[in-house]
Order: C-alpha cells, then structure tokens, then sequence
C-alpha cells in the first residue's frame, strides 16, 4: 500500500458558519466545469456535538467551489442565515452524501442521504428527529433542496453514510453505519432496485435485542467492514468512504476512518486519555474489493496523523470523491489536530486539506533489490501492446515473459527475449526481442509472468496503439 | 492481542533475536541471547543526555519483530532559484548554509551563450533567504556576464562545495574545496589562474590531469585561492570537505574511480586532515604513475581509502556519483550521506525500445541514503531516497541529485535536491535540448526521521545494550500513529526490570511526536537511575521509533 502525500490546506475554518469547526466530513463532485464540495462545518454554540441544535447551529453542509481543485471559493447562496449573516450552508443541522441519479428518480438529478433534525431555519425538517433514521433530500441544481417524503432507513445510524447508483450492477448501493456487540462500529450494505422504495431492504427490527439505543442498526444490514485480530483494543470503523475506482469500475476503494478510543485507559496523570468517554484517535486506511462486498483493508494508515500540535495530529476523514489530474489524484481529507475538540467548543480548528497519489498508485506489487517475480491468472486481452504502470527508479527493471496456458513460454515473448523496462513511467511499453507487438495473441488464453528488480508495480493493461 | 497479553511477554519468556539488517529474524537462539544478555560484563555506552538515534545496531542488543527502515522525506516542493543576466541553470551540485538563522545557497549557472565546454562554464552563484523556499541572489557584482556585473557569481568555473570552518584558518570563516578551470573568455578570474579543471595531453596515448584546490573567504561572498593544490588529483563533479567536529579534523570526500575496465567504475573516497592550509593533503602516491605536463595526476583510484562503493547488492554497473555527506548535529555519532548512485546503460541493447546502449556513460541516477556512525564505514539502504520523477512528465524523470547541507527549523529538517527530465550522459545528445530541467526542489524531513525502527500491528521489542545516562526524563522521538502505542521497560545491565519501570508499571506513549515523554505509573521521573547501567527494553505496536533521549527538565 503506497500512502499519498499531504499537500496544502484548501479550506480552513474562517467564516461564522465555520466559526467552531470546518471539516470532518467533505466530497466533492464534478458539475458542468468546475469542481464543487459539500463540506461540514459548525459555528460556535452552546456545546452539543450532534446535528440536534434546534437555533440551526449544529453540523452545517456548506458548498464551496473550485476551477482546478487547488483554489476552492465559499459559494454565497444566501439560504440559511446564521447570526444574520449570509453563508455558503446548502442544508442545515444535518451531514450526509450527495449522489446523482441517472435514473432521475421521481425528475430528480441530484439526491441527499441524510440526517434531519427540526430546527428554526430550515421548515423542510419539521416533525425530523436525528436519531429516528436516515432521509432523502433531492434536488435539481445541487444548491435548493428538498425533503422527499418518508424515511430510507429507520435505524440511528450515526455519522456518515454513503448512497450512490451502482452502474454495472445497474442497482443503488448504500453503505451505513452499523453496530455489532463487540465489534462497537461497522459498516453495512444493502443494494436495492428502486431509490425511493421506503424503508430500503432490511431484517426486520427485533426490539428485544440489545442495543445501545434503541433503534441503533445492528447487523440487520449484512456487515461488510469491521475491526478484525490484526487491530488494536477498542479500535472500530467511523466511515466508509467507498469509492469505484476506473470508467468500468471492477475495482473498489474504500478509505474508513479507524477509531482506536481511549475509553477506560487510565494515563496516570500523563495526558488526557480517558478522562472523557468516545475520545480517541483516527486516521484513515485503505480498504480494497472486487465486488464491493469483500474486503481485504491494509493494516498500515493509508492517511497516517501528523505531529503532535499540527492541525492533522488527531483525527482524520476522508472526503470522497477524485480528481484525475493527469498523471495524479488529488482526494481530500478532513483533519482535526485533537478529538478532544468534539467536546470542546474550541475556536476555529480543523481544515481541508488535500492529498495527492500518483495514477493507479494505492496498491503496488514490489520487490526489492534483491528481485522478485508474479505471474498472473490466466487472462484474455484485447490489443497489440501491453503497457505497464511501474516505478524501477533509476536502479530497477522489469521483465515480462508471456506463458500460454499450460504454463509454458510463447516463442518471442519469452524471459530471454524479453527487453527489460526501467525508470519510473504511467504507461510504459513492454518490449521483446522483436519488437512491442502482442497482437498475434490477442484472444488466446495466457499468462503474464514478470520478474523485477527494485521495482513497483501498479498496473498493466492492453492496448490498441 | 490485547494490552495485556502483548506486555506480558517478557525477555525472559520471549524468543528474541539477533539483531540482523535488514531482516529480523524471530526465534532463533532465544535461549542463548537471553543468556548473553543476563550474563553481560563490561562497560556501559555513556550517552549523557544526548539524543541517541536508531539508524544501526548500536542501540540493539536483541529485538523481535522490528525491522530498520528508511524514510522518504515528508514532502518536497519546487523552489526558484535566482538567475540573473544571460545566466541559465547548470547542473545539480549545491550546496546549503545555516549562516545565523539565513539559508545561504550556493549552485551552479553558466552564461546563455559560451563558447567555454564542460564544467569551465559552471559559475558557482550565491542566494540567500529567510524561509528555504522564497530565495533572492546575494549582491555580489563582482563578474560580468553579458555586459552586466549585477549578478551573483562569487567563482567561475569553481564546482565543488562551500563549507564553514569554525576554527577560521586564514581568517576565514567560509572555504570551498572542488575543481577549478581557469577560464578562456569572461568572466576570467584571476584566483583560477593555472588552475585545469581537467587537462588533456598526449604522451604516446591520450591522458588527462587535473586537481582539488581550496578557496577561502571572510564573508562567503570575495574568495581567494590557496595557492597550492590540495591533492594533485583528478576527482570529477562535486567533491567536498568539512570539519568534522567528533574528531576536531577536516573530512574530504572525494570522487575515487576503479581502474579501467571495471562495470563498477565510479566510488567515494574519503582523506582527514588537520590542517585546511598545509599543502598538499597526505596522500599514498603511487610510484608507478606518472604526472602531466602540470605535476597533476589523472583520476583518483586509489591513492586515498575507498568508503562508499557499488558491491554485489547493486545492480550491474552501477557507480556512487556524487557523496553528500553530513555529520548530524543533532544527535550523537550520527552521519547521513545521500550519494547519487547511477546505474550506467553501457553495452544494453534496448531492439529498438529506448536509448539504452546508444551512448557510452548514460543512464539513469537516483539519491539513496546511507548512514555511518563514524563517517568512515557507511551502511547504504538500496530503497530510493529519492527517486527519479515520471518520465513523459514536462519535468522530472530523469536523474536526481541530492545537495550537501541541512537545516534544521523547528521539527523539520530541509535539504535541497535538483531533478533533471534527462539521465545522464554527454551533453551532445541529440534529443537533449528537447527536455528540460526541473530545477532546484527542496525536500523537508521529520527531524531524526530518516531511519527508523518499525514495528508493525502484531507488535514488536528491542532490548539496548547497558547505557548510563544524565537526567531525569526519557523522551522518544516515535510515531504510533492513530493505532500504535509504545511501552517502556527499564532494566538493568543484567536485563531485570527495575521495580517502578517495569511494562506492567508503564504507560504507554501514542500518536506521533518529537519528544514525547516516557511515564510509569509513578510518574516520568528516572532521576533516581542516572549514573547506573540500565537497559531499555521496547514494546510498540504499529509504531515507527526514531530516536530516544534522557533529558534535564
């Protein structure tokens, strides 16, 4: 797993909208020509952590915009005064995911799962409560938005939940918070035909289980995501941010904040650890999949904290959504420097900040100096040239030898044949003896088997050149 | 595993290995290293209160489950050095100062238009600046370079490094060792008079000759030359001296070669001196060589004791190119050197994929970092420290070389590196001119961060040999992360907890920080142990440990 690199801050807390805290949760689409984010932000107020603040002032979802992802504007669309003052708040008291339908579902482009909480400045939550379940807002221009009618889920389900149209599966997929006894957070999904088909699909209620609030979701969404043997005491999994990666998508990413909590650590007068309850620290790994359903998540932090006293030091969310920059992506990430200020109505802490990983860069297979080699499942491409994404530094090099399914080298596309590739390069020709040429075995069932010195390699892929 | 279960193993009950790098390997001799440990006579390390790095197995008698590793820098970003007047950019060598809180760099420009070859047109060049990223050139103003003498040239055709000398020999605060050419068309210098950055000559074959010279300055801006050369030797691109403080000498690292003939041509080879000005340096001349018409030799090969050299962990011709190395003041008996390490194309054949094997000594360069205790037998890490960018890019992927200098400023370390989009390989390419140079960048560091001992989710230990020290706290320079905690054990010389110390007394440190206080549940005072042979014994989970210290708060 190959962590990206922290760039600079987008967004930090300026506004009175963002007077307490910016941050946590963050995404970003891509509308028309530029780029838009929908980021959380909190004034300052009486202390209350949740979206239940009935003046207004909880978790706000704020817009703001940007031409090239580097140089992001607070949009003013003058709905929701807080304070008197206008503000760039798209929807009040609540925090969720915006998705787009291309099914335009009830004529609607652009939908919002969410939680509501009745407050005095926004009528659309009247009757809402944040701890009943899940809603749906819908909208046609991002910015206005509406209630639709009933709830998607009847479960508490805390924080950030994620809601999107799966194209290939030609399905909606959600993945929600969940907690399993013993397991404390977890992630569950659920996949459905029809978006405004309430309640969306799920095990009937069992009010005899135990919970720790009554209608918390337990397992009775299938969990997909959640703490296992090679993670620390008390550790649970906050989000999901789940991710399709590529035009076909066949591969998943998923960057879930782990929560290691200090619950019950006694620090001897050291620090604070353990002097509140739900404190803790978190950073965000990297989970990959092939169906969305499977899970294989990466034990070292794909966004790890930063020092002590800086503003990423305590706790970390990944925002959704990518840029593809040519050879780069650009993600970002919300980052608190300390948890503590979940309490604490601290003045102005937290940003936006963004990550940059190089193309296809998440995962790589490597070998060190001293060499190595993979050779592939068997595989049918289509094409006359076959690229590779690898990084050989200046001390590396790679050599692909090309088998047919029984295993055996093809005459010409053999390791002795073979022309190494070195250096560091997205799309990088693989070249034999007599040239770059695969075409002859388009169709045909083969292996690919790679030898590598010093070298990672990210991807591979046919072409027609 | 849970708290409890990880802490309860001890030394004793553990199978704890053999400190091997890079591969730790559980479980074997457990017995007989916990018996070596128990049984342990002799004298402890005095670290006083002094900062104690984990780069090697000094600080490792045994461990389990922990691997030294190499770190990249934290970020890198592009900076903009000053050209001024006709002026173009030349080549990687630089150099970087802490003169009094102002980053003072010296690099390499030549004139836009010259008819001078190679490194004669290189002008060492001067800037200054308040942050390390935002530079202005020195007003210097002493050579005149397309009808202007508002520029930042402090020596023509000079390449080599610039060093401070505390002990001010001459007068002079600031010296400089490399090449010198004298110069056939302006700017000429008169202090590079006679001097032959490499001279060609013909006696029956063809030779070459050449030498190190030493220049001297109050201010780091007007310099002199010693007038003797320093070692009568052709060492070619960035050679550099400093004064190495643990041993009160002055270092020179120099470009050595391997006789002819050998895949593995060029190395770095290392002379101390006391004196900068009492020359020339000894050096073991050998009688069977002859000296050019100048009384110069050709190149370096064995005159002065290799240090650095490709060996079997390295491909296949590959060179040490450049040295860079630096003593490192913030800790003890620490030196970092980053030496460009080329690996050369000579005799591929690439079926007409690329370049490879068209030219003689091309190919591709990238910065590794090795680390010495004694700036005389280094361990290098074959991981990049910095690798090569992307190729296809409008910049970078070409060969990367690392400046000598650091700064330290705050928590972070800046050091500065130059990126080329080509590899290396004569000038007279006929693609050449199409690619273009990234430029200076600058590449910031945690402090003491760029080894460190790793131990990954199902946990890891080390135990130090017996040290003594001065204080009354324990620091850890680690990064747990969100998931990683560190404990601490304190024994003493016979690998017994001391009561008050022991893992299931101590509290554990997370999160990452500098110097993040070691406690017990008694509290982190370790006053009552100064003086005593002691051992720390390390359990961490998901953790990276850097560096430990006994302080006075």
């Amino acid at each position: 797993m190959n962590s990206p690199v922290k760039e600079e801050p987008v967004l930090v807390a300026e506004t009175a909208v963002e007077s307490h805290k910016i941050g946590g949760y963050c995404q970003i689409v891509k509308m028309k020509d530029e780029w838009w984010m929908y980021y959380n932000a909190m004034p300052l107020g009486d202390f209350n952590y949740d979206a239940s603040r009935a003046d207004g002032t909880g978790y706000m979802v704020c817009l703001a915009t940007s031409k090239d992802g580097l140089e992001w504007q607070r949009k003013n669309v003058s709905l929701y005064p807080i304070r008197g003052k206008e503000n760039n708040v798209v929807i009040p008291n609540a925090y969720g995911y915006m998705f787009d339908d291309p099914k335009k579902s009830d004529g609607y482009p652009y939908w919002f799962l969410t939680h509501m909480q009745e407050c005095a400045v926004w009528k659309e939550a009247d009757g809402c409560d944040y701890w009943d379940g899940l809603y749906l807002l819908k909208s046609k221009d991002g910015i206005h938005w509406k209630r639709h009618p009933g709830m998607a889920l009847p479960f508490h389900m805390d924080s950030w939940n994620q809601c999107f149209y799966d194209s290939p599966l030609q399905k909606y997929v959600a993945y929600v918070r969940s907690w399993v006894p013993g397991k404390d957070r977890c992630v569950s999904r659920l996949e459905f035909e029809d978006l405004l088909s309430f309640p969306w699909p799920h095990e009937t209620y069992d009010p005899n289980r135990k919970r720790v609030r009554k209608n918390k979701l337990l397992d009775e969404i299938p969990v997909v995501m959640q703490a296992g043997p090679d993670d620390p005491p008390g550790m649970d999994l906050y989000t999901s941010c789940v991710e399709p990666y590529g035009s076909a998508h066949p591969v998943w990413l998923a960057f879930p904040s782990r929560y290691r909590h200090y619950d019950s650590f006694y620090s001897f007068g050291r620090d604070s650890r353990g002097k509140n309850e739900n404190v803790g620290v978190l950073d965000v790994a990297l989970s990959v999949s092939l169906d969305g359903i499977n899970w294989r998540r990466f034990s070292e932090a794909y966004v790890p904290l930063g020092m002590i006293g800086k503003i990423d030091a305590g706790s970390l969310y990944m925002g959704m959504g990518m840029i593809i920059k040519e050879d780069e992506i650009w993600q970002y990430c919300g980052v608190l420097s300390d948890r503590a200020s979940y309490y604490r109505m601290d003045q102005g802490v937290g940003a936006i900040i963004r990550l940059v990983q190089r193309l296809d860069g998440f995962v790589s297979a490597d070998t060190d100096h001293k060499g190595g080699e993979l050779t592939t499942p068997l595989l049918v491409f289509e094409g006359n040239r076959l690229d590779l994404n690898i990084d050989c530094g200046a001390m590396g090099e790679a050599w692909v030898e090309i088998k047919n399914s029984e295993g055996k080298p093809i005459p010409g596309y053999s390791m002795e044949e073979s022309v190494s590739v070195d250096r560091n390069g997205i799309a990088q020709k693989v070249w034999w003896q007599k040239g770059p040429d695969v075409s002859e075995l388009a169709g045909q069932t083969i292996r690919l088997h790679v030898k590598m010195r010093s070298a990672k390699l990210y991807a591979f892929q046919f072409i027609k050149s | 595993m849970k708290r409890r279960q990880f802490l309860s193993r001890t030394i004793g009950a553990s199978a704890l290995s053999l400190y091997r790098i890079p591969v730790i390997q559980a479980g074997s001799n457990s017995s007989s290293i916990s018996d070596k440990i128990r049984q342990w006579k002799g004298n402890p390390i005095k670290i006083g209160d002094r900062k104690q790095l984990f780069i090697d197995k000094k600080f490792i008698a045994a461990s389990h489950g922990v691997e030294l590793i190499t770190n990249p820098p934290l970020s890198t970003r592009q900076i903009e050095m000053p050209l001024l007047n006709g002026m173009a950019s030349s080549g990687g060598y630089s150099t970087v100062l802490d003169v009094e809180g102002e980053y003072w760099f010296y690099y390499h420009a030549r004139p836009e238009h010259s008819s001078q070859k190679g490194h004669q047109a290189y002008m060492l060049c001067l800037s200054k600046s308040e942050d390390g990223i935002h530079w202005r050139p020195a007003e210097v103003n002493r050579f005149k370079v397309d009808g202007s003498q508002r520029n930042n040239i402090v020596a023509p055709g000079a390449i080599g490094t610039v060093f401070i000398d505390p002990k001010k020999t001459l007068d002079s605060r600031y010296w400089f060792l490399g090449t010198l050419g004298e110069r056939e068309e302006p700017p000429i210098w008169e202090a590079a008079k006679d001097t032959y950055y490499r001279r060609y000559y013909k006696e029956g074959h063809a030779y070459h000759e050449g030498g190190i010279y030493l220049l001297h300055s109050t201010d780091g801006m007007a310099w002199n030359r010693l007038p003797d050369v320093a070692l009568p030797l052709w060492c070619d691109t960035q050679n550099q001296c400093l004064y190495d403080q643990r041993i009160d000498k002055y270092v020179a690292y120099l470009r050595g070669n391997n006789p002819a003939g050998m895949k593995k041509r060029r190395n770095v080879r290392r002379i101390e001196v006391d004196r900068l000005d009492k020359a020339p340096w000894p050096y073991d001349e050998n009688p069977n060589r002859k000296r050019g018409p100048n009384g110069l030799f050709g190149n370096l090969i064995d005159e002065l004791p290799e240090v650095m050299g490709a060996n079997g962990l390295d491909p296949d011709a590959t060179d040490i190119y450049t040295p860079c190395v630096n003593p490192y003041p913030w800790a003890d008996d620490a030196y970092f050197a980053f030496p460009a390490v080329y690996r050369h194309y000579d005799g591929q054949n690439s079926y007409g994929r690329d370049l490879r094997g068209k030219y003689s000594n091309h190919g591709p360069v990238e910065v590794q970092l090795a680390v010495s205790r004694n700036g005389i037998e280094f361990t290098r890490f074959r991981r990049p420290y910095l690798a090569s960018g992307l190729l296809d890019e409008d910049k970078g992927g070409g060969d990367v070389y690392m400046g000598v200098g650091m700064i330290k400023r705050g928590n972070f370390v800046y050091h500065y590196f130059h990126e080329d989009t080509f590899p290396h390989g004569p000038t007279t390419y006929p693609y050449r001119e199409s690619f273009s140079s990234k430029g200076m960048e600058v590449a910031i560091h945690r402090l003491d961060g760029f080894v460190s001992i790793d131990a990954g989710p199902s946990g890891g230990e080390l135990v130090t040999p017996p040290i003594q020290f001065e204080g009354n706290r324990l620091n850890l320079n680690i990064d747990c992360g969100a998931m990683g905690e560190a404990w601490v054990e304190i024994q003493d010389a016979h690998a017994r907890p001391i009561s008050g110390y022991s893992f299931n007394e101590s509290v554990s440190v997370d999160r990452n920080g500098i110097a993040q206080e070691v406690w017990w549940q008694k509290g982190p005072d370790v006053s009552e142990l100064a003086g005593q042979p002691i051992r720390l014994h390390v359990k961490m989970r998901s953790a990276k440990l850097f560096a430990f210290q006994f302080i006075k708060s």
